[in-house]
């Protein structure tokens, strides 16, 4: 009965309970769609930190550019080169400041080189020949020279006897080498001595040195070891008992390693793999197998990660073994620089006193991954060809006694990991170590962009919460005066007929409650479907690329966020509920004052 | 028969500057079938005497016995619904009810149902002299001779026996203030109902057939 009698009385105010219904709708609906969405942003923008990742790549840039000059037999003249100079090498762990909250690194990676002669994915293809050679005539080396082989030592394709055209192309004084004397040399096939006819028909094959007899090992602080032989050695006059001597020996040591190029691969030690940048831009992918996990990272598993070229020319698979006997490691280059096609011996295996360097760890590592995709693109960032990876922590031993080359952190050898978003912090603190030299690279797969729509967005959706919010108050502030305080006559007259408080208080709640709960629930939902609508626009399937964060864009990938609309509904109910519970509140405490008023008082106009 | 009865009744309530004592020791005795008149200046106590009367308010000392029943000891609210109607000066009806709902309203609180509720209605407002034209008009609508009588109407039609009436004619001009006069007095004594009015009007006062006169508090028979 009250509750009818109050509705009555609602109706009978149609036009002000049908302003009330409208303005609650549209404000709890701009309330709703804001909150709504407010969170589906929140929720994308969370899935899309889940999704993205953001690394940095860390290059030292050189402290000068040195001009080095080469002698071309050619042009009998000197070309210039530049070769990058560094004062210093500054360490990774300069990277180590306070407040750089990293999620993984940062870490300058190791390119290991791993010998195992069970595998001979490059057999019999060495480009590189020693033999041992008599000048058919006195001669100086200034310019293609006839020599006679006597003996091949190593190498394929040329018959003892047969003569070789010889030049010491980048010796601007070479020295005379005579008709009578045999003379042991590390040799390399070139096109020929002149350049612009490379391939004519009558272009001289030219043999030139390749020296790399001498050793380029260095200390563990990246101070080159000094060897007896000079770097562009290549050449040795064989007398009698030669090889019996120590450079004699040094020359058998260096005769053994060319065929070591064929059972030579790269094995990258790392405690991210997707700190390395072919997989982070996805380039290079699992085929097969699975990642590292978390702990085999920590403990230092012996598990590893082969390419499909590899597996496929050696039927591996995972589950299977692989003996990785590390001989020597790279400071410097990734393992995309040095091994940037096959069949290469690309530095010494001799250390500073001649001998072949042993392997410093020797460990069987389980296959669990096979990874495809390119390899060996020959630029910086590539993978190198038959390149292993490694968990860092599994090379259990030193390996200060086999470092081949060290150099300063470049971008496709230093890298490490910081959450989502953080870049600008990063740099704000970065930029106070005052570390010069030092260039940092993002890559962010475009989430700075993202993030930043979807935080225009946010704001948006602020707005639109807070001015539905104030305006859901303001209606329900002016409605609440409009049917219950203004109404505080009706109150006392049905306390003057008779009415309990209690039925008073129903008589103008249980009407206000029903318009709430019409309009709060019209608008909310309104709002759920609206802010689900406009969220499936963005929300479904996100396009995003690979762009570098400051480099050139590759080509764009998707990540899928489903809106299984339970976030729309949540929003709408939750703020369905802030509406009923302010307008109820309001309701409440404006009924209560009008109780709390003697109805003689009011309705007598005065007190006598 | 006597209903209503006060004995030594005193009510004080406190402003905001002072503390007022607006009935003093009051004691009287109403009757079935009288109508009562209590005259008095502005401020002597006469409506909130009204309001311990209709169970809005309770005596700080002495007590209003019901039928021999104590006032403190009722359902105040029921007591108001059954057996003390209030009609006011200004009508005070329900704006947004027209005036059959607004008669009807104190019967359906008393579970009568709607059909007869309104039947009754029907009557009463035929009763205190008012047309079917009127029955369907919201109180925005009519005079304020009409409008009191609906408010008489209402009073009547919560089936009590005591109506208690703060100035009703004090709105009205002289044609309908005869009229209510009239109606109030035929109530009494057509109908059996104890009517105490609180008026300035001479023309209550002299329709009433005891008149008591309020002055600081005091209430004094005067009639």
């Amino acid at each position: 009965m009250v509750i009818s009698n109050s509705i009555r009385q609602l109706w009978r105010m149609k036009g002000h309970t049908a302003l009330f219904l409208i303005l609650l709708c549209v404000s709890s609906g701009m309330f709703s769609v804001g909150a709504g969405f407010g969170i589906i942003n929140d929720r994308n923008l969370q899935n899309y930190k889940d999704s993205f990742m953001t690394i940095g790549t860390v290059e030292q840039s050189a402290t000068a550019v040195q001009e080095i000059e080469r002698w071309d037999a050619e042009t009998k003249s000197y070309r210039l080169t530049t070769q990058n100079v560094y004062d210093a090498y500054i360490p990774e762990s300069a990277l180590d400041f306070e407040g750089a909250d990293y999620l993984s690194g940062p870490e300058k990676r190791v390119s290991y080189t791993a010998y195992n002669p069970q595998f001979k994915p490059y057999e019999g293809i060495s480009l590189e020949i020693v033999v041992e050679v008599s000048p058919v005539e006195d001669a100086v080396p200034d310019h293609p020279v006839k020599l006679k082989i006597t003996r091949i030592l190593s190498g394929q394709g040329l018959l003892e006897g047969s003569i070789i055209d010889f030049c010491d192309h980048y010796n601007p004084a070479p020295a005379m080498l005579y008709q009578n004397k045999t003379y042991v040399m590390s040799l390399i096939d070139t096109q020929g001595h002149e350049s612009e006819k490379e391939f004519a028909d009558d272009q001289v094959r030219e043999y030139r040195p390749a020296p790399l007899l001498g050793s380029s090992q260095y200390t563990p602080d990246g101070n080159r070891m000094p060897d007896a032989v000079a770097e562009d050695y290549f050449c040795d006059e064989v007398t009698p008992g030669f090889y019996e001597t120590k450079r004699g020996k040094r020359w058998l040591h260096y005769i053994e390693t060319i065929t070591y190029a064929e059972s030579l691969f790269p094995v990258v030690a790392t405690n991210n793999m997707h700190l390395i940048v072919p997989f982070y831009q996805g380039d290079t992918y699992l085929s097969s197998g699975r990642e590292f996990s978390q702990e085999e990272y920590r403990s230092g598993a012996k598990v590893c990660l082969i390419p499909e070229l590899f597996a496929s020319a050696n039927r591996l698979a995972p589950g299977d073994l692989l003996r990785l006997p590390l001989i020597t490691a790279n400071y410097h280059k990734s393992a995309g620089q040095i091994f940037y096609t096959n069949a290469l011996r690309p530095y010494s295996l001799l250390n500073a006193e001649g001998e072949i360097y042993e392997a410093f760890e020797d460990s069987e590592y389980e296959i669990i991954g096979i990874y495809g995709g390119s390899t060996g693109l020959g630029n910086a960032y590539g993978m190198g060809f038959n390149e292993i990876i490694i968990p860092a922590n599994s090379v259990k031993n030193s390996d200060e006694g086999n470092i081949v080359d060290y150099g300063p952190m470049t971008g496709s050898t230093t890298s490490f990991e910081i959450a989502n978003g953080t870049i600008p912090e990063y740099m704000e603190k970065w930029e106070k170590q005052g570390i010069r030299n030092v260039e940092i690279t993002f890559f962010d797969r475009g989430y700075t962009r993202l993030s930043a729509g979807i935080e225009n967005m946010n704001a948006l959706a602020r707005i639109l919460t807070a001015s539905g919010a104030v305006m859901a108050l303001l209606v329900l502030g002016y409605f609440n005066w409009l049917f219950i305080l203004r109404q505080s006559e009706r109150t006392a007259v049905e306390r003057s007929v008779g009415f309990t408080k209690k039925q008073c208080f129903l008589s103008l709640f249980s009407g206000i409650f029903l318009i709430l709960l019409a309009g709060s629930l019209t608008g909310c939902t309104a709002g759920a479907v609206l802010s689900s609508h406009l969220s499936s626009g963005i929300g479904e399937t996100v396009y995003y690329d690979t762009t570098f964060g400051n480099s050139a864009p590759a080509e764009a990938e998707e990540i899928s966020v489903q809106d299984d609309g339970f976030y729309p509904i949540q929003a709408a109910a939750g703020t369905m509920a802030a509406v009923l519970l302010a307008g109820s509140l309001m309701a409440v405490v404006g009924i209560t004052c009008n109780l709390a008023k003697e109805p003689m008082a009011m309705l007598g106009g005065r007190r006598e | 028969m006597e209903i209503l009865r006060a004995e030594k009744i005193s009510y004080s309530y406190r402003t905001k500057y002072q503390k007022v004592d607006a009935v003093r020791n009051v004691s009287c005795a109403f009757e079935t079938g009288t109508m009562y008149a209590i005259v008095g200046k502005s401020g002597s106590g006469k409506s909130t005497l009204l309001s311990l009367f209709a169970g809005l308010d309770v005596p700080d000392a002495g007590s209003i016995y019901v039928q021999e029943q104590s006032i403190h000891e009722l359902d105040r609210d029921a007591y108001r619904l059954r057996q003390a109607s209030v009609v006011y000066q200004s009508f005070h009806l329900f704006p947004l009810l027209n005036a059959l709902e607004n008669v009807m309203l104190p019967m359906e609180f008393q579970r009568i149902p709607r059909k007869e509720a309104r039947k009754r209605a029907g009557e009463i407002l035929h009763r205190v002299g008012l047309t079917e034209q009127i029955y369907r008009q919201v109180p925005r609508m009519m005079s304020g001779g009409e409008q009191q009588r609906v408010a008489i109407a209402r009073a009547v039609a919560a089936g009590g026996e005591i109506i208690l009436a703060d100035e009703p004619t004090g709105n009205l001009d002289s044609e309908n203030e005869e009229k209510i006069v009239a109606l109030l007095r035929s109530l009494a004594h057509n109908d059996g109902y104890t009517v105490i009015v609180i008026t300035h009007n001479p023309r209550v006062e002299e329709a009433a057939d005891h008149v008591f006169r309020m002055e600081d508090g005091r209430l004094t028979p005067i009639r």
